[in-house]
């Protein structure tokens, strides 16, 4: 009895350990086949993943080529939206859009000097800034400055009390994002036009480009605009009070201007509609006296203007009042004057500039002096900004054609960005992934 | 008797293991073939690309015309011009010389048949172009064929198709993407 009850448990033991490492083996392999399993489906996701990336990626770069040709056949200030577009019937697709007048809702807000004026560059897009963002644009509020850690910039009229050097409060126009770079020897364009393929804009249609039309933004007397030029910080930062940025010497007597030498000139240049001659307008340079000396009432733009827009920090140096001067005729008038269709500048009798419109007019501004400050410090380049108001509420055209190109494949996205500035061909790439 | 149940469950779990592995060992082969397949495909665009960018330069006299000049030739000419249809790529000889050999209309399913290799030798990947170990990948041959096809003759669509054989078929990776004479053209 006792035997048998014995070999009857040693017989059930026998057996249950048998169940138990059957079912440990079963979870192992359970434990690695889940694994292996996670391990395939990742492995796939992943191939998957990578070529859907690609696939987004080729997508937006087509795509900003096609928005390239597309702003080539028009020019200056052409926006447009092209349509989504597929690629050989693949699952890739690109949205592509050019921006090029300055956004409708970048004018600068009720806080700042220029309320209602259109800044281009177009607000949070300049080059004078580092980091440089349009959708954290500072166009409404007052400012403050520092350069003790990040954030080096708080927008608000009360000075932050977190026991850091701040400067300001500044005008949001003032930021270094709202404002772009001029060096010696380069030519930056303006264009005071843009061109639109609307057949209803009541804009001429230009003659060796059929569908495109060039619209002027000054069509009245109540145009405004203002070019604002300032030198850059001394201490090298970028963005400093208006006292700390570099002054000019003027201390040193040039033989043909005087101790007032000119720095930068500008000149708006562009085609009568009707000859279809070439029409410039040129700075009113005004030199006097012996020694001669150029005087202030110049148009272009000089030492002693920059020195006293830094001195009252306005930094304006040029509106559309000021007095131009025809470069054959030498006939004076105001900027504005020459811009609009049918006005009597100075002497419209000898004028070369005809009653119709002028078609395409560009300002292009260049500094045509090498620039010392008067602690004796070459001052490497300007800052400047085109602040305007057109009666007609139209934006302006912005200093760079912006065309972004965002491809699409699956959830993935690829948004390659291209900057083509109205002054040369060269393209800037901005990718995001 | 219990013994039997161990050993029978420890043949199938061990089976099953060997199964898993192979099949692991095979995702990850999947897995660089595709990577390579995708970089080979993105290649041949990146190619296009510097094909058109350089022929801006060669022909600098005529921009507009000779944008799509093959890269293998040193005349503008129609002749010369790339055309609609299937390109093999290659390097040649001559260091970062690309050249592209029309192969035709030929569609890209001939790759499935394993007795087109040999006439369609000409769409294999040359082995300097994979950066990838060969081992890795299984030994695969890469196929990669260049479609061209004209919108206007100032844009093109191109597709990068890159084919190779895997026990479960014929895997195949499409890149298309847009060329365009963007810089030379004349908005008046």
């Amino acid at each position: 009895m006792v035997n048998f009850r014995g070999t009857k448990r040693k017989h059930n033991t026998k057996k249950g350990v048998s169940l138990l490492i059957a079912i440990m083996l079963i979870g192992v392999i359970s434990y690695v086949s889940l694994s292996m399993t996670n391990a395939v489906v990742e492995a796939t996701r992943q191939a998957a993943n990578s070529n859907r990336y690609n696939e987004a990626y080729y997508a937006a770069e087509g795509g900003l080529v096609l928005g390239l040709l597309e702003n080539s056949k028009h020019g200056a200030g052409y926006s447009a939206t092209l349509p989504p577009k597929n690629y050989g019937g693949g699952a890739a697709a690109a949205a592509v859009k050019i921006q090029g007048q300055v956004p409708v809702d970048a004018k600068y807000g009720s806080m700042s000097t220029y309320f209602n004026m259109y800044g281009a560059p177009a607000p949070g897009t300049g080059n004078v800034g580092k980091d440089c963002d349009p959708l954290k644009a500072f166009k409404n509020m007052n400012f403050w400055y520092t350069a003790d850690g990040t954030p080096h910039y708080v927008e608000g009229t009360s000075q932050p009390q977190d026991g850091k050097t701040w400067f300001g409060p500044f005008d949001a126009a003032d930021h270094p994002c709202n404002w772009n770079k001029i060096k010696i020897g380069e030519t930056m364009s303006i264009p005071l036009y843009y061109s639109t393929t609307d057949v209803n804009s009541g804009c001429p249609e230009y003659p060796s480009n059929s569908g495109n039309y060039v619209c002027n933004l000054a069509t009245s007397q109540q145009d405004a605009f203002i070019l604002r030029v300032r030198t850059p910080c001394g201490n090298g930062e970028e963005m400093c009070l208006a006292m700390d940025r570099y002054d000019f010497d003027i201390s040193n007597q040039d033989p043909t201007y005087g101790l007032n030498k000119p720095i930068m000139s500008w000149q708006i240049t562009g085609a009568d509609m009707g000859t279809n001659a070439t029409l410039v307008l040129g700075p009113y340079i005004y030199i006097y006296g012996t020694p001669p000396s150029l005087k202030s009432q110049s148009t272009i733009i000089h030492e002693y203007k920059l020195n006293a827009a830094n001195g009252n920090g306005t930094f304006e140096v040029l509106t559309e009042a000021a007095q131009g001067e025809e470069t054959g005729t030498k006939c004076l008038g105001p900027m504005l004057a020459y811009l609009l269709p049918n006005t009597a500048n100075a002497c419209a009798d000898g004028s070369d500039w005809s009653s119709t419109a002028i078609i395409k007019p560009v300002l292009k501004l260049s500094i045509i002096q090498s620039m010392t400050s008067d602690l004796q410090k070459k001052i490497p380049y300007l800052e400047y900004q085109f602040l305007s108001d057109f009666a007609s509420g139209t934006p302006p055209t912005d200093t760079s054609q912006t065309i972004t190109s965002e491809g699409f494949s699956g959830e993935f996205k690829a948004t390659i960005e291209a900057r083509k500035s109205q002054s040369s061909g060269l393209l800037e790439y901005v990718v995001q992934q | 008797m219990p013994w039997r149940i161990v050993c029978i469950t420890a043949i199938i779990s061990f089976s099953i293991a060997t199964i898993g592995i192979f099949v692991v060992n095979g995702a990850a082969t999947f897995q660089l073939q595709s990577a390579a397949a995708i970089n080979t495909a993105a290649e041949g665009i990146d190619a296009l690309q510097s094909i058109k960018n350089v022929n801006r330069i060669r022909f600098r006299e005529d921009p507009k015309k000779c944008w799509l000049t093959l890269p293998q030739e040193n005349v503008c000419s129609a002749e010369n011009e790339i055309k609609s249809g299937y390109y093999a790529l290659h390097k040649t000889t001559n260091i970062n010389q690309w050249e592209l050999v029309y192969t035709g209309s030929a569609p890209e399913k001939a790759l499935d048949l394993d007795t087109e290799k040999e006439a369609n030798g000409s769409y294999l990947v040359d082995a300097g172009s994979i950066t990838i170990a060969a081992a890795a990948l299984g030994s695969t041959d890469f196929y990669r064929m260049i479609k061209i096809e004209y919108i206007t003759d100032e844009q093109v669509t191109i597709t990068s198709i890159v084919q190779w054989k895997t026990f479960s078929g014929v895997q195949t990776v499409n890149l298309p993407t847009f060329l365009t004479n963007y810089l030379n053209i004349d908005n008046g």
